[in-house]
């Protein structure tokens, strides 16, 4: 009897190229942040940047993670700036340096504008600068408290004891931020990445970081 | 009639008040001045502890408000 019907036969895919794919699939978060270089040095979740290091950076020490808050917590200083560019328009309305002299109404105008260029540079300064790195070997976070203020902390990865993060409330639903708290055995007993973006896969680079440095000492491989 | 009491307010408001507002003013720049010095100085701390291609543009910013600072301090001197 002729067959009706006749599949076509599959060809079979060979057991390395299958094994390859398997692997490609079982990328581990912290491999992926590897490969994919952010080349935006504005943006709030760089992953391997290139041309970028820090103060304390050893020399086969590579930066997997580089985090500042997400660009949704400058909204309110910016609206702010924008308040007191626009503000000196509201003098024609509401005259309340009238009682000056003209010469000191123009000096008053021009420090205003000298106040907001300060401001708006303040802020963007302490947005870009407040950063916390991820390293393959260290945790790092970095903080500018005041105008010569500053506070490094850092950790092993071996040290971390427990990762946890938090995402509550609408906006940081929406954009996809939150806060990741790292428990540690170092010096600084806690480690606080404020409202950084993705933080469920910050928490999963860690995990895999941890696992990669427990394998590093069974095989002694640590640095 | 005027007593002497508004004279004498009479006198401080129309002379020594705007004298002594620019006064007040020029000090307060020359403060302002030492502060646009500080975010210099800052600036180039924050620059050693995370070095990246955004150094330099933040470098001229500082200095452009230090200048700025001067400028505002010189016309604070001749205008008022």
């Amino acid at each position: 009897m002729p067959d009706i019907y006749v599949a076509p036969k599959r060809k079979k895919t060979p057991k390395k190229v299958r094994a390859a794919k398997k692997k490609v699939e079982k990328k581990t978060e912290a491999e992926k942040a590897r490969e994919v270089h952010t080349t935006n040095p504005l943006a709030s979740y760089i992953s391997s940047p290139k041309n970028l290091r820090f103060e304390t950076q050893e020399a086969k020490e590579k930066i997997i993670l580089l985090l500042r808050p997400h660009w949704v917590t400058n909204i309110p200083w910016i609206l702010l700036a924008t308040l007191m560019i626009f503000a000196p328009l509201f003098l024609r309305f509401f005259p309340i340096l009238a009682f000056l002299p003209l010469r000191f109404q123009v000096m008053a105008i021009i420090i205003w504008y000298l106040l907001t260029i300060a401001f708006v540079f303040e802020q963007f300064l302490t947005w870009i600068f407040n950063v916390n790195i991820i390293t393959d070997e260290r945790i790092i976070d970095i903080d500018f408290y005041s105008l010569l203020y500053k506070e490094v902390s850092d950790c092993k990865i071996d040290q971390i004891q427990d990762v946890t993060y938090k995402m509550g409330g609408v906006i940081r639903a929406i954009f996809n931020y939150g806060d990741v708290f790292i428990q540690t055995a170092a010096e600084e007993p806690q480690f606080e990445f404020l409202a950084v973006p993705k933080p469920d896969r910050i928490a999963a680079v860690l995990r895999d970081l941890i696992i990669e440095e427990e394998k590093e000492k069974i095989d002694g491989r640590v640095r | 009639m005027k007593t002497p009491f508004d004279r004498f307010l009479e006198f401080f408001l129309t002379i020594q008040v705007w004298s002594l507002a620019k006064l007040l003013v020029v000090f307060g720049l020359l403060l302002y001045l030492g502060f646009a010095v500080v975010v210099i100085r800052q600036v180039s701390l924050m620059n050693q502890a995370l070095n990246g291609a955004f150094n330099l543009p933040v470098k001229v910013v500082a200095w452009v408000h230090f200048l700025l600072a001067i400028a505002v301090f010189l016309l604070a001197i001749f205008l008022l």
